[in-house]
């Protein structure tokens, strides 16, 4: 491009510098021509000059010795200037024939002013000075002829000098025109040419340029054509994908950028939902650990109003009129057991072995139950695994589990709808127990689903609590899904609720998934009958003086020798001084309490006593094998003294 | 266009106001070809304006007879008179001299000659009764009165208009020359300082002529200003021609003026000329000098 903007320029210089210095040279002569003419006007005129100087002289001749004679001076002034014109015109030629003739003409002059001096001085003798006049006369006729001669052959020249010098400006004229029409050609071409070569791969580069404004990073304009404009499509190509490469840097960067904000947002979310899930789950803890010892002590005093009432029935008349108060008293009793047995249920004090059971299997018998208890309008939905979904648990307390959580689906669903049970085996990832899990281990996933009226999320975070309800006052206890809670928490297991208003809600409980020989089978309590009994002597150790009472009574009057300790120290005693076949050891009392009363009871040499545990607390799974290996067997408060009797027979027939 | 006539009207009106303030205007009489004559005088002309710092003139007087009422009528301030013009200016005029050339051969004085045509065979005057005489006019010393007062000293006693055939007054000495060289007469008179500057000149002039008398000297002619003319410029002029044999510019004026240099002259270097023109019977201050 850039040699052909040259070779324009170039040949635009060329034909303007060679029209230029042919024109100056036709100028020039041109100019020589008029300057010639100049000098033939100039000659024109001196020759003119002259004749009309030689005429003045000669009218001075005729009219000398006349009225209108001139001055003498005068005359030779005139002939002075007439001599000096000859000797001027003879002065610029130097062609041989006209200096001739202009050496002729001297000669003449000199002649005439001889032949001029000579008549006007001569003063006297008339012919004499009429003969001077006319020969004077005479020479400067010859003189003038000379000079009409010399002028003609000017005139002649002069013609010959203006055609040439006419002719030099018309050339010079045409030339100029055609120089700047040439030059004007060339340029326009020149012009059209070189704005055509720029405008087109211009246009390619704006089209991709635009292109690349409008985001299409990359875009490659074709390196073809001009070299310059080869390589700007090169440097252009680099830079576009420089551009592409750098945003795709960017969006990289940024890209991380949102992830690891997503995966902080989602962390400190995690982290705001633990720690929400410890706080409630604290919160329980404590309100379980509050509610686990008001049950103990209610459990102790329980047992004594079922103790006395139980001794009442037995020594009462059949027929009393206060029987049926004692009904009352034995029911209500009852009654305070079961609630404070559920309070222990809340607080993972669970009564109740584990084992390894088929999730799937109990979910067909409760099914079976709800179908006949809960209203026609709710359909229920089974969706079980296909694989038996095993869990560790207490069976009994998994069908409590799901009647309460049936009964409350059943309450959000007054006008009818549909209660979901489906069981599925996941994945450790998708489980929601990471700490209670290993890698490799499964969870099953139990959904319990209606689409009922569901909650809002002010309710949704009380659901767990004991006491909390949303039914009418005596509709519930209040219990339901706070031993749901326990029940869960006690199996290992984790519950958590989704529920919106209007909408239904969902349970998702899961459990860590067992194999059939992951528990040890615990040692089943045998059953025994009254029958069974047989004589002994029988410590009972009780800080609750109304359970000795009882227990005592019973006892001595079923033939066992009875002995009492309010301490653990005072039951050690005992043991140590005397026989003791069995005891009746309470775990919550004062002094070294009953664990280490049975710690050492169990260290005791051979023949040690049996020992029943009667206690008002929970245990979950692991206390309980721990004591059993050491005691008979646990007898949770508050029991019946039936059941209390046959205990202790069965324990004192246990060789 | 104003300023060139604003210009012309206070020309015009200075010119008139005095001739002298303007430009010193000296009269020449025609002694030989007037634009030989001028030609001569011209350098010389140039010297004196450098000198005294006004433009010189030099105005040809046409005729020897009415030269006094020329330089009269011209109002010319001052000429180079002949000797016996000088003589008539001082005598009806009261004209000054001032100074004259001294020639290249240190003469300061002319004369007059007599000659003819070496083949015409005339040897004296007598041989010249009845024959054509060419004089140059009345009033020149060497070509006039000199030679008639020779001829009346050697013998002439008759008027010279019986004596000759014919008298031609030339009007000049070299045309007085030109006219015996061409027959047109047969003795001629002139001056010898023309005669010499001829015979240089045109050889015909020692080839074809001979001498056969010479005159008296007399003073050359010599500038004389008016009467009128301011006496200290009268006597700076005579200073500037006293002193041109002294700067060498002035010197190659005098070369081409074929002077040596210019001495003092005064009315008392004219007593010859009266004397000669008492001896000729002239009354100058009324002689008639028409050529006739």
């Amino acid at each position: 491009m850039r040699k052909k903007i040259f070779l324009a320029f170039f040949s635009l210089l060329l034909i303007f510098v060679s029209g230029s210095l042919i024109s100056s040279k036709y100028i020039v002569d041109a100019t020589e021509g008029l300057h010639r003419l100049l000098q033939m006007h100039k000659i024109d005129d001196m020759s003119k000059a002259l004749s009309l100087s030689i005429r003045t002289v000669q009218m001075d001749l005729f009219s000398l010795r006349t009225p209108a004679s001139r001055d003498l001076d005068t005359i030779i002034t005139n002939v002075r200037q007439m001599e000096g014109l000859v000797n001027k015109c003879y002065s610029c030629h130097h062609k041989e024939w006209l200096v001739k003739k202009f050496n002729n003409m001297s000669e003449g002059v000199r002649l005439y002013k001889s032949a001029l001096s000579l008549y006007v001085t001569s003063s006297a003798n008339t012919p004499r000075m009429e003969r001077l006049g006319i020969e004077a006369t005479q020479i400067g006729e010859a003189l003038m002829e000379r000079v009409l001669e010399v002028s003609s052959l000017a005139s002649v020249r002069f013609g010959h000098v203006t055609e040439e010098s006419l002719g030099r400006i018309k050339d010079v004229r045409l030339i100029l025109l055609g120089t700047l029409a040439l030059t004007f050609l060339i340029g326009v071409i020149a012009a059209i040419h070189i704005t055509r070569a720029l405008m087109a791969p211009l246009g390619v580069f704006i089209d991709g340029t635009r292109k690349i404004a409008s985001g299409q990073l990359g875009h490659k304009v074709p390196s073809e054509g001009m070299t310059e404009f080869r390589e700007l499509a090169e440097y252009f190509n680099k830079m576009s994908e420089e551009l592409k490469r750098a945003h795709e840097e960017q969006e990289n960067t940024n890209r991380e950028l949102n992830n690891e904000i997503i995966e902080r947002k989602h962390a400190e979310e995690e982290k705001n939902r633990l720690m929400d899930q410890l706080v409630h789950a604290r919160k329980l803890e404590a309100i379980g650990t509050l509610s686990g010892g008001i049950a103990h002590e209610f459990n102790n005093l329980l047992q004594v109003i079922q103790g006395c009432a139980d001794l009442m029935d037995i020594t009462m008349e059949k027929d009393s009129a206060s029987r049926k108060h004692l009904s009352t008293i034995i029911a209500t009793a009852n009654r305070g057991g079961d609630l404070t047995k559920r309070l222990l249920a809340f607080s993972r004090k669970v009564d109740g072995e584990s084992r390894v059971m088929d999730l799937n299997t109990k979910l067909g018998q409760v099914f079976v139950i709800l179908q006949q208890t809960l209203p026609r309008n709710i359909d229920i939905e089974l969706k079980l695994s296909s694989a038996p979904a095993t869990i560790a648990a207490d069976p009994s307390g998994i069908e409590q589990l799901l009647l309460n959580m049936a009964l409350n689906a059943k309450d959000a669903m007054a006008d009818g709808g549909r209660l979901t049970l489906t069981t599925r085996l996941i994945d450790a990832k998708a489980c929601k127990l990471e700490g209670n899990l290993g890698k490799d281990d499964n969870c099953v996933l139990l959904d319990i689903a209606d689409n009922g009226c569901g909650m809002d999320e002010q309710t949704r975070a009380l659901i767990f609590d004991p006491f909390f309800t949303t039914k009418d006052v005596g509709a519930g206890t209040g219990l339901g899904l706070s031993v749901t809670y326990g029940l869960v928490n006690a199996y290992g297991g984790y519950i958590e609720c989704k529920s919106s208003l209007g909408e239904g809600t969902t349970f998702s409980i899961y459990f860590p998934y067992a194999k059939e020989d992951v528990l040890e089978s615990v040692p089943r309590e045998r059953q025994l009958t009254f029958s069974d009994v047989s004589g002994g002597r029988v410590l009972i150790a009780d800080d609750e003086h109304g359970i000795i009472e009882s227990a005592a009574a019973v006892l001595e009057s079923m033939g066992y020798d009875v002995v009492t300790a309010s301490t653990g120290e005072d039951a050690i005693e005992i043991c140590k001084k005397e026989r003791i076949d069995l005891v009746a050891l309470d775990l919550g009392m004062p002094g070294i309490g009953g664990v280490s009363c049975l710690e050492t009871i169990s260290t005791l040499p051979e023949p040690r006593p049996k020992v029943i545990i009667t206690t008002g607390y929970g245990f979950d799974d692991a206390a309980r094998s721990d004591l059993l290996k050491k005691a008979e067997r646990i007898l949770q408060k508050p029991y019946r003294l039936t059941e209390f009797i046959s205990a202790v027979s069965e324990a004192l027939l246990e060789k | 266009m104003p300023k060139a006539i604003c210009f012309c009207i206070v020309f015009l009106m200075l010119s008139f106001s005095s001739a002298l303030s303007d430009e010193l205007v000296i009269g020449l009489i025609p002694e030989q070809n007037v634009f030989a004559q001028l030609e001569r005088y011209e350098p010389l002309g140039k010297y004196i304006s450098s000198r005294l710092e006004i433009p010189v003139r030099f105005s040809m007087l046409s005729r020897y007879g009415n030269i006094i009422e020329s330089f009269r009528k011209k109002e010319l301030n001052a000429a180079f008179w002949g000797s016996f013009t000088g003589a008539l200016a001082i005598a009806k005029e009261g004209v000054e001299p001032i100074a004259r050339p001294v020639w290249l051969d240190g003469s300061s004085t002319y004369y007059g000659l007599v000659f003819v045509r070496k083949d015409s065979g005339y040897e004296s005057f007598e041989d010249l009764k009845g024959k054509r005489i060419a004089l140059v006019d009345k009033a020149t010393t060497a070509g006039y009165i000199s030679p008639l007062f020779l001829m009346k000293e050697q013998g002439v006693e008759i008027s010279p208009e019986k004596f000759f055939s014919e008298i031609i007054f030339t009007g000049s000495h070299d045309a007085a020359i030109l006219a015996v060289l061409n027959g047109e007469a047969d003795v001629g008179a002139a001056k010898n300082t023309i005669y010499f500057l001829e015979s240089n000149r045109n050889k015909r002039v020692e080839e074809e002529l001979k001498l056969i008398g010479v005159t008296e000297k007399v003073p050359s002619n010599a500038l004389a200003v008016s009467g009128d003319f301011p006496k200290e410029k009268a006597e700076k002029l005579r200073e500037i021609l006293l002193g041109m044999n002294e700067s060498p510019d002035g010197l190659s004026v005098l070369e081409s003026f074929k002077a040596k240099k210019f001495i003092e002259t005064t009315k008392d270097d004219y007593i010859p000329v009266f004397e000669m023109a008492e001896k000729a019977g002239i009354e100058l201050s009324t002689y008639d000098y028409f050529n006739k």
